[in-house]
C-alpha cells in the first residue's frame, strides 16, 4: 500500500469527521496522524488510516472516504458494501484481484481471519514459518486467475487463501456491486504455522 | 445533522456528512468477547492476578469495532481492544492482546509511569519498547501456564500469527532478557516492515 501522509489541515479535518464523542482521546490531534492510499477499484474513494501514537502498538482505524464522508472499516463487509452501493466501484479483470485482497484484509468471514494470497512472497506470517513451510507455500501457490461472465456481470476468481494454518484454493465470485461469495474451497497445504519443523512446540 | 441529511458535490457518496458521533465504535458483542477471554485467562495464576488487579483498580476495558491494533493507553489508563464487528467469541489473538494490555496496565499501576514523549522522545521510545517486551514476556508466561488446557494450541497458533513464535520459543527455553529482546526486535522489524 502506498500511503501518503496528510498535511495538518486535512489531518484535522479528517479527525474532526471521524472522532467519537465518547472516545475523544483516542482521536487526539496532538498524537495522531492520518494517511491516505489510492485504491484501484474505486473512483474518488480512498483508504484512510488514522494512527494514534499514544501507545505501542499504536491504535489504528481505517476508513473508506472521499475526504469529507467516511465509512469506518469495522471488520464486517457492511462498510464496504455501503460504499459500493453508492456507485463508485469500478471492477475489471485487474482491479477485482486488488478488491479481493482489500476485502479479505478488512473483513472477517465465518469467525476466521482469512488472507488473500496475491503473491506468495507477500503473504503475511511468512517470516514466522520454517523453511519447509515457506517452500510448500511457494511451490503450491498459483497466482489468481480471473474470468468475467458478461451475462451475469460477475467475476469468478480462482485464488489461494490462508486461514487457520491452512493454504486453501478457493473459487470466489464477485458481483458488479462487489458482493463476495466463496463458492468452494479445497485445502492445498495443511498446518503451516505449527508444522513439526517450526520448532514452536519445543 | 441527521442521518438522512444529504450534501452536494461528492456528498451523496455516503448520504450524510460524517460526524464523529455518527460513527458507532462500540462493539456490539464487547461484553461477550471480554467475558469469553477472561474465562480462559482466569484458568492460570498469572491471568488471575491481572484480572484481580484491574478489577480492584477499576481499569476500564473498551472493546471497539475494527481491525486495527489493540493496546493499553497510559494517557487514559484504559485498555482498548479492537475486534471485527461480527466477532462474537474471543479469538486467540484477542486473548493474547488482552493479556498484554492487562500486563501494561499493571506496570503503570505499579508506578512505572510512561514518560512524556514531548519531553524526550528517545527516553519514551526506550521505555515503550522495554514495556512491550515485558508485557510480551508476560503473555508467554500465561500461554505456558495454560499448556494443559484445551486453549493452548489456539494461543500458540495466534502467537505465531502475531510473529512472536521466536519470543515464545526463547521464553520456554529460559533465555535471558537480552536474548528475548533480540527475538522481540526481529519480530517488531518483521511486523512493521512495509507499513
Amino acid at each position: 500500500m502506498n500511503w501518503q501522509r496528510l498535511d495538518r489541515e486535512n489531518t484535522m479535518k479528517t479527525i474532526d469527521s471521524v472522532k467519537s464523542a465518547s472516545e475523544a482521546a483516542l482521536f487526539s490531534p496532538t498524537t495522531s496522524e492520518v494517511q491516505r492510499a489510492r485504491l484501484s477499484f474505486y473512483e474518488g474513494i480512498d483508504l484512510y488510516k488514522l494512527t494514534n501514537f499514544a501507545s505501542l502498538p499504536s491504535f489504528t482505524f481505517e476508513y473508506l472516504g472521499d475526504g469529507t464522508f467516511f465509512q469506518h472499516l469495522d471488520g464486517t463487509e457492511m462498510p464496504i458494501y455501503t460504499t459500493n452501493d453508492k456507485g463508485q466501484l469500478a471492477l475489471n479483470d485487474r482491479s477485482v484481484v486488488d478488491y479481493l485482497d482489500f476485502f479479505f484484509s478488512h473483513v472477517m468471514m465465518d469467525d476466521e481471519e482469512t488472507y488473500f494470497i496475491h503473491n506468495a512472497r507477500d503473504m503475511p506470517l511468512l517470516d514466522s514459518l520454517d523453511d519447509e513451510s515457506v517452500y510448500a507455500i511457494t511451490k503450491n501457490h498459483n497466482p489468481p486467475t480471473v474470468q468475467y461472465d458478461a451475462g451475469f456481470d460477475k467475476f469468478t476468481v480462482e485464488a489461494d487463501l490462508y486461514s487457520d494454518g491452512l493454504l486453501i484454493r478457493a473459487t470466489l465470485e464477485v458481483t458488479a456491486s462487489g458482493r463476495v461469495t466463496v463458492i468452494n474451497r479445497r485445502m492445498i497445504v495443511n498446518a503451516l504455522a505449527i508444522s513439526p519443523g517450526s520448532g514452536i512446540m519445543v | 445533522m441527521t442521518d438522512k441529511e444529504t450534501t452536494s458535490g461528492l456528498g451523496g457518496t455516503f448520504g450524510a456528512k460524517t460526524k464523529g458521533s455518527q460513527i458507532g465504535y462500540g462493539h456490539p458483542h464487547g461484553k461477550a468477547l471480554f467475558d469469553s477471554a477472561a474465562e480462559i485467562i482466569r484458568q492460570c495464576p498469572t491471568g488471575q492476578k491481572y484480572l484481580k488487579l484491574v478489577d480492584l483498580k477499576k481499569v476500564p476495558v473498551h472493546v471497539i469495532k475494527g481491525t486495527g491494533q489493540s493496546g493499553f493507553s497510559p494517557e487514559l489508563m484504559t485498555i482498548y481492544m479492537q475486534a471485527p464487528g461480527n466477532m462474537t467469541k474471543a479469538s486467540g489473538s484477542f486473548i493474547l492482546y488482552l493479556i498484554k494490555g492487562l500486563s501494561e496496565a499493571a506496570q503503570e499501576l505499579a508506578g512505572f509511569r510512561t514518560p512524556d514523549p514531548r519531553k524526550d522522545i528517545m527516553a519514551y521510545a526506550s521505555f515503550i519498547h522495554g514495556r512491550n517486551l515485558d508485557s510480551i514476556t508476560e503473555v508467554c508466561k500465561v500461554v505456558k501456564e495454560l499448556t494443559n488446557t484445551g486453549h493452548f494450541q489456539d494461543l500458540v497458533d495466534s502467537l505465531t500469527e502475531m510473529g512472536l513464535s521466536g519470543v515464545y520459543k526463547a521464553y520456554i527455553e529460559g533465555k535471558s532478557r537480552e536474548e528475548l529482546y533480540e527475538k522481540y526486535a526481529s519480530a517488531y522489524d518483521a511486523t512493521t516492515r512495509g507499513r
